[in-house]
C-alpha cells in the first residue's frame, strides 16, 4: 500500500492542494498516469485533507489521549491509591460499592447506619496521600458555603466529617438518574420537552448564582434526570473545590494568555484562563441546550478568540424533519448564551430561562436581534442603569451586574469608574471560590467572608457610583452575611442598599421588599425589637401597595410581622397574622416554600401548649413540603424536626422528642456548623428536653455551651443570653448546685429587666427559680424577698394564673422556713390557683398540691 | 529545589536542547514529568467515568508553571517549540517502554482506570503512527514540526505559528496536509 515513493506522493499531494476541484483531478491523473498505487494514495490524502475538520480521525486523537492519560495517570503499579472502603463505616454511614474514582476523590454508594430511616447517599472521600493540611482545610471550609444552596434542582450536601485517619469526606444526595443527554435520547423526548429540561437547569443555576457560587462545570454528566423528569445538578462547588486552577501557584496560569483546546463544554474564558464569572455557566448551559437540540456537541473551533460565534444549531440540523422550528429564535437563544464575549451573553440564568419561556409561549425572544432587545440594548448603552427596572428584575444577580458594568465600559466618560467597579466585582466573585487568592500579594487563600469584607471596603470607598448597581451589590453581600449568621454586617450593608432603593423607587415599592424583610429579620435576631417592628410595619405597607393583599408576598410580609409579634409575646396578634399568611402562601407553595414552612411551624408552636391536634397537622404539612422540595437532610427539614420534637415534648413523648432533636442538630451541624444560631437554638431546646426528662447534668452541659456562645456572639445584655443563664441555672438548681445557680438566676432577671420593653411574666421566671433554690438551700429570708418581688410582677402581668400560685407558694415556703405561721394561709391561697393548673411535677411536689387533682391532671 | 531555581534550570535546558546538546531533552523530561502527573490527577478530580482527560490543558499548565509567567522567558516561540518536542518525547518513550514490558512479561498490566483501557491496547498503533510521522519528516521536516505542535502538544494554530515562526495561513495549509497523513497512516495500520 505504501509502496508509493513518499517524496513523490508529497510532491503531487502538495501541488494538488493548491488547485481547484476539476483541475486537481486532472493534475493527479497526469502525474500518476501509470502508477495506480501512487494515484490511490494521493487521492486518498486529498479526500481526507479536503474533508471537514470534524471528520479528523477520532482514532488518531483517541490514541494520543489514551496515551496521555496513561503517561500522566500512571499504570496500576504506581497508582497512588488502590484502597477500597466498601464495607467500612463512617459516622452515620455504611459504605457500599465504589461508584467512581477521580483524581482527588473516590465516590462510594452508602447507606445510613443507625436504622433511623433508610437513606441512600453518595459518599465522597479525599484520596489517600492527598490529605495535606491545605486540601483538608479547603474540603471543610467549602462545606458551609455549599450548604447555603438548597434547591430542588441541586443535589444536596447531607453530611460531612472525617475518617479515622483524618481524611475528610462529604455525603451527597444520591441521584438516581441518567445524564441529561442520555435521558433525552432514551426517553425520545420531543424538542420542546428538552428545552424544559434546560429551564430546570437554569433555575438551579440561578439559585446558585444568587449565592455567589459559580458552578463552572456544567455538562451533561453533571446534570442527571430521574425517570420522572426531575433535573438535579451535581458536584456543585466540588468541581470548583477540586479544580486544578484553584490550587496555589496555579494562578500564574491565568495570566499567560494561552488558549487551550478543550472539549466542547468549557467557555472561551475558561480556555483562555481568564476570570470566571456566572457568564461561564450561562455559556455551558447554552452548550448543553445545543447538544440536546442537535445531538452533537458544539465542535471546537481551533481558536475561539478568532471567532465570535458558534454555528447555529439549525445549520447542523439542516434537512432533519421536524426541526424547522429551531431556525430563528432558538438559534438566536443558543448563540446568545454561547457568545464568545461573556458580556454579550444572557446577563443571568433567569433571563435565559425567561427567554426560553418566551420561545415556548410563542412570544418574541430577547435574543433575537432587531427586536425589543435590540432597542433595549441601544438604550442600555446610553443609560445602562435604566434597564433593570424596565425588565422588572426585582432581584438583580451578580451576573446581571457584571453585564451592566461591562456595558458601562463602553461609555468613555465613565470608563475609569467602570473599570474599577468591574475590578471590584471580579474580586467579590472570585471570592465565591474561597481558594482563589483574591489578592495575589496576600500570598494565601482568603475565605469568602474575608473576600466579602474586602469588597465592602471598596464599596465604602465609593468606587461604585451607579447607585442601582451599588444597591444590588450591597444586597447580595448582605444576604450572604445574613446566611453566615453575621447579622450586624448584614444590617449595615442592607441599610445602605435600602436607602438607595428608597430614593430610587419610592417608599412603598416592590424593589424594597426584600431589603425590608432582611433588615427586620436581622434586627429581630439581634434583639432590637423597636427597629425590627418599625421595619416590619413598613414591609406590610410596601407589600400591600406593590403586590396587593391577595399576593403570596403579602403572606410573607405578614409572617415577618407575626414573628415579630411572637417575639414580643403578642401571641394573639401573631396567630391571627399567621392564619392569613398561611392562606396566602399556600396559593404558591413551591415559590414560597420557606416562608410557608416557617409560618406553619410557628402556628403549630402557638397551638402546642393547648395540646391541640392542629399543632401536629401543621407540622405534617410543613414536613411534607420540605421533604418534597428540599429532601430529608435539608435545613428546612432540620427546622421541621426541631418543631416536631417540641410538639412531642409538650405531650411528654420524650424518646420521640429526643430522637427528632438529635437528628435536627445533626443536620444543622453538618450543613451550617455548630456555631450557627440555628444549631445553637436546637441544642438549647434539647437541653430543655433533658431538664424535663430529669437529666439535669446532661441539660447543664448543653446550656453551658449555648451560654458561652451567646455571650460571645450576642453580648451579655441580650434576651438570648438571659435565656441561657436562666436555663443553665435551672439545670444546676435541679442538680442541687444552688451556690452556683442562685447568682445566675439573678443575672438572668437583671438582663430581662433591662432588655424587655414592658414588664411581663417572663421577667419573674428567674426570680421564681431563684426563690426555689434559696428555699431548698435554707436561705429563707432571701427567698422571701425574691419570691415577693416575683409575686408583684406576676400579679401585675398575669393575674389569676398559676404563676401567681407558684409565687405565693414560694412565699409560703420561705415564711414556713422562718417559722412564720401566716405561711399556712399563704399556701392555701396558692393551692386555690394551682389545683386545676398544669404545673410541673417539681413545683407540684414543692408546693404540696393535693395528690388527687395532681393525678387527674397528669 | 525552589521555584526560581527550577525556572532557571528549565531555561538552561531549553537552551541546551536548542543547541542540540545530548541528554538535555531527557533531563527536561525528568524535571517536567512529576509535575505533569500531579496535574493530571488534579485534572481528573470530579470527573466521571467516560470523560476524556483534558491532557492538553495539563501539558500547557505544566510547562507554564515550570517556565514561570509568560513574561519570564525571553523567547516564547522557543519555549513552545521545546514544549512540543518534550511532550512528544514523553509520550513516545512511554509507549516504547510499555510495549517492551508487554513483550517481556507477556501479561497485560492491571488497568487502573478500567473505562480508559476498555478499548484494545493501542501502544503499537502509537509507535506506528510516530514512525509514520518520522517518515513524513524525512520528506518534509517542517511538516513534522507542525504535527508535533498540533498533534502531540495540542497547540492551537496560532501558537503553532508562533512557535515555528510561520504565518497562520501557512500553518493552516500544512496542518491540512498533516491531518491527511495522520488519518491515512491509521488506515494503513495493520491493527485497524
Amino acid at each position: 500500500m505504501t509502496d508509493a515513493d513518499p517524496k513523490l506522493v508529497d510532491d503531487i499531494f502538495s501541488a494538488a492542494l493548491e488547485l481547484d476541484g476539476a483541475q486537481r483531478l486532472a493534475y493527479v491523473d497526469e502525474r500518476c498516469s501509470d502508477n495506480d498505487a501512487l494515484k490511490q494514495r494521493v487521492l486518498r490524502l486529498i479526500a481526507v485533507a479536503a474533508s471537514d475538520e470534524d471528520s479528523f480521525d477520532s482514532r488518531v486523537e483517541g490514541i494520543r489521549d489514551r496515551l496521555r492519560s496513561d503517561v500522566f495517570l500512571g499504570s496500576a503499579k504506581n497508582a497512588p491509591d488502590a484502597e477500597n472502603l466498601s464495607g467500612r463505616c463512617a459516622g452515620f454511614w455504611r459504605i457500599g460499592r465504589r461508584l467512581a474514582r477521580g483524581g482527588l476523590a473516590t465516590v462510594y454508594e452508602a447507606h445510613r447506619n443507625d436504622g433511623e430511616f433508610e437513606q441512600r447517599v453518595a459518599f465522597k472521600v479525599l484520596r489517600r496521600g492527598l490529605d495535606t493540611d491545605d486540601l483538608v482545610a479547603r474540603f471543610r471550609a467549602e462545606r458551609q458555603i455549599l450548604s447555603a444552596l438548597e434547591h430542588p434542582g441541586i443535589a444536596n450536601i447531607l453530611d460531612g466529617g472525617a475518617l479515622d485517619d483524618g481524611r475528610p469526606y462529604l455525603v451527597l444526595e444520591f441521584i438516581d438518574g441518567k445524564p441529561i443527554t442520555e435521558h433525552a435520547q432514551d426517553a425520545e423526548l420531543a424538542p420542546l420537552a428538552r428545552i424544559a429540561l434546560v429551564q430546570q437547569v437554569l433555575r438551579a443555576l440561578q439559585h446558585a448564582h444568587r449565592h455567589l457560587i459559580v458552578h463552572r462545570d456544567i455538562k451533561p454528566s453533571n446534570i442527571l434526570v430521574s425517570s420522572d423528569g426531575h433535573v438535579s445538578l451535581l458536584d456543585f462547588g466540588i468541581a470548583k473545590l477540586l479544580d486544578p486552577e484553584a490550587l496555589p501557584g496555579a494562578s500564574t496560569m491565568t495570566r499567560t494568555g494561552m488558549s487551550l483546546q478543550t472539549p466542547g463544554y468549557s467557555s472561551p474564558e475558561q480556555q483562555a484562563g481568564s476570570a470566571i464569572t456566572t457568564a461561564s455557566d450561562i455559556y455551558q448551559a447554552g452548550a448543553v441546550l445545543f447538544e440536546l437540540l442537535t445531538g452533537t456537541r458544539p465542535r471546537g473551533i481551533a481558536d475561539p478568540a478568532d471567532s465570535l460565534q458558534w454555528p447555529a444549531p439549525s445549520s447542523i440540523l439542516r434537512g432533519k424533519a421536524g426541526y424547522d422550528f429551531v431556525r430563528g429564535d432558538l438559534d438566536a437563544i443558543v448563540q446568545k448564551a454561547m457568545h464568545a464575549d461573556p458580556t454579550q451573553r444572557y446577563s443571568s440564568a433567569e433571563e435565559m430561562d425567561a427567554d426560553l419561556q418566551r420561545f415556548l409561549d410563542g412570544r418574541p425572544v430577547l435574543a433575537q436581534p432587531d427586536t425589543v432587545a435590540y432597542r433595549l440594548g441601544k438604550l442600555h448603552k446610553r443609560r445602562p442603569w435604566l434597564i433593570p427596572s424596565a425588565l422588572a428584575a426585582v432581584v438583580v444577580t451578580i451576573g446581571f451586574v457584571i453585564t451592566l458594568l461591562t456595558y458601562n465600559t463602553e461609555l468613555r466618560v465613565e470608563q475609569e469608574r467602570a473599570l474599577q467597579a468591574q475590578k471590584f466585582l471580579i474580586e467579590v466573585l472570585s471570592s465565591a471560590d474561597p481558594f482563589r487568592p483574591a489578592d495575589p500579594e496576600l500570598g494565601r487563600d482568603i475565605t469568602v467572608v474575608e473576600a466579602l469584607d474586602l469588597g465592602v471596603q471598596r464599596l465604602d470607598n465609593d468606587l461604585l457610583q451607579d447607585r442601582e448597581l451599588k444597591a444590588s451589590v450591597l444586597s447580595s453581600i448582605a444576604g450572604v452575611f445574613a446566611s453566615l449568621d453575621q447579622h450586624q454586617k448584614a444590617i449595615r450593608l442592607q441599610e445602605q442598599a435600602l436607602a438607595i432603593q428608597r430614593d430610587l423607587y419610592g417608599p412603598e415599592s416592590g424593589e424594597i421588599f426584600a431589603s425590608l424583610k432582611l433588615l427586620s429579620e436581622n434586627y429581630r435576631t439581634l434583639g432590637d425589637y423597636e427597629q425590627a417592628m418599625s421595619l416590619s410595619n413598613e414591609l406590610l405597607a410596601a407589600a400591600e401597595t406593590a403586590f396587593g393583599r391577595d399576593h403570596p408576598a403579602w403572606g410573607e410580609a405578614l409572617l415577618v410581622s407575626a414573628e415579630m409579634a411572637h417575639a414580643r409575646g403578642e401571641f394573639d396578634k401573631a396567630e391571627t397574622e399567621l392564619h392569613e399568611a398561611v392562606t396566602r402562601l399556600r396559593t404558591s407553595p413551591d415559590n414560597f416554600a420557606r416562608p410557608l414552612i416557617r409560618a406553619l411551624l410557628m402556628l403549630s408552636n402557638l397551638h402546642m401548649y393547648e395540646q391541640n391536634p392542629e399543632a401536629m397537622r401543621y407540622i405534617e404539612e410543613a414536613e411534607h413540603i420540605s421533604m418534597r422540595l428540599h429532601g430529608p437532610s435539608s435545613l428546612s427539614m432540620a427546622l421541621v424536626l426541631a418543631r416536631r420534637a417540641t410538639a412531642h415534648s409538650a405531650v411528654n413523648r420524650y424518646p420521640e422528642a429526643e430522637a427528632d432533636f438529635l437528628e435536627s442538630i445533626r443536620i444543622y451541624e453538618a450543613q451550617i456548623g455548630r456555631d450557627h444560631g440555628a444549631t445553637m437554638t436546637t441544642i438549647n431546646d434539647l437541653g430543655i428536653l433533658y431538664n424535663r426528662m430529669r437529666r439535669p447534668a446532661k441539660a447543664g452541659e448543653l446550656f453551658a455551651i449555648v451560654l458561652s456562645h451567646s455571650r460571645d456572639k450576642l453580648g451579655e445584655v441580650h434576651r438570648s443570653t438571659a435565656d441561657s443563664y436562666q436555663n443553665l441555672a435551672t439545670a444546676w438548681t435541679r442538680e442541687g448546685r444552688y451556690d452556683e445557680s442562685i447568682p445566675m438566676h439573678h443575672r438572668a432577671y437583671e438582663i430581662y429587666s433591662e432588655v424587655l420593653p414592658t414588664e411581663q411574666p417572663v421577667i419573674a421566671y428567674p426570680l421564681l427559680s431563684k426563690a426555689f433554690a434559696e428555699v431548698n438551700s435554707g436561705q429563707y429570708d432571701d427567698a422571701e424577698v425574691t419570691a415577693r418581688t416575683a409575686l408583684g410582677i406576676v400579679e401585675r402581668t398575669a393575674e389569676g394564673s398559676y404563676l401567681v400560685g407558684v409565687a405565693r407558694c414560694l412565699v409560703a415556703r420561705s415564711q414556713e422556713g422562718q417559722g412564720d405561721p401566716t405561711s399556712i394561709e399563704t399556701m392555701s391561697s396558692a393551692h386555690s390557683l394551682l389545683i386545676d393548673s398544669i404545673v410541673s411535677d417539681t413545683y407540684r411536689q414543692f408546693c404540696r398540691v393535693p395528690a388527687k387533682q395532681s393525678a387527674a391532671n397528669k | 529545589m525552589d521555584e526560581t531555581e527550577q525556572h532557571q534550570q528549565v531555561q538552561q535546558l531549553l537552551a541546551a536542547i536548542d543547541r542540540g546538546e545530548n541528554g538535555a531533552l531527557e533531563q527536561l523530561v525528568e524535571l517536567v514529568y512529576p509535575d505533569l502527573k500531579r496535574l493530571a490527577h488534579f485534572q481528573l478530580a470530579g470527573e466521571r467515568p467516560g470523560h476524556t482527560l483534558n491532557t492538553t490543558a495539563i501539558v500547557h499548565e505544566a510547562f507554564v508553571r515550570l517556565s514561570g509567567t509568560a513574561g519570564a522567558y525571553t523567547d516564547r516561540a522557543h519555549f513552545l517549540r521545546a514544549a512540543a518536542t518534550v511532550t512528544r518525547h514523553v509520550l513516545i518513550d512511554h509507549a516504547r517502554k510499555r510495549n517492551a514490558e508487554k513483550r517481556g512479561a507477556g501479561a497485560e498490566p492491571v488497568a487502573l482506570n478500567e473505562e480508559r483501557y476498555s478499548k484494545a491496547d493501542d501502544t503499537l498503533a502509537v509507535l506506528e503512527l510516530d514512525a509514520a510521522i518520522r517518515d513524513i519528516g524525512k520528506v518534509d521536516p517542517a511538516l513534522e514540526r507542525v504535527i508535533e505542535c498540533r498533534y502531540y502538544a495540542g497547540l492551537t494554530v496560532k501558537e503553532t505559528a508562533e512557535a515555528l515562526g510561520m504565518s497562520v495561513r501557512s500553518i493552516e495549509r500544512a496542518w491540512q496536509k498533516g491531518r491527511a497523513y495522520l488519518a491515512t497512516a491509521m488506515e494503513t495500520s495493520p491493527l485497524d
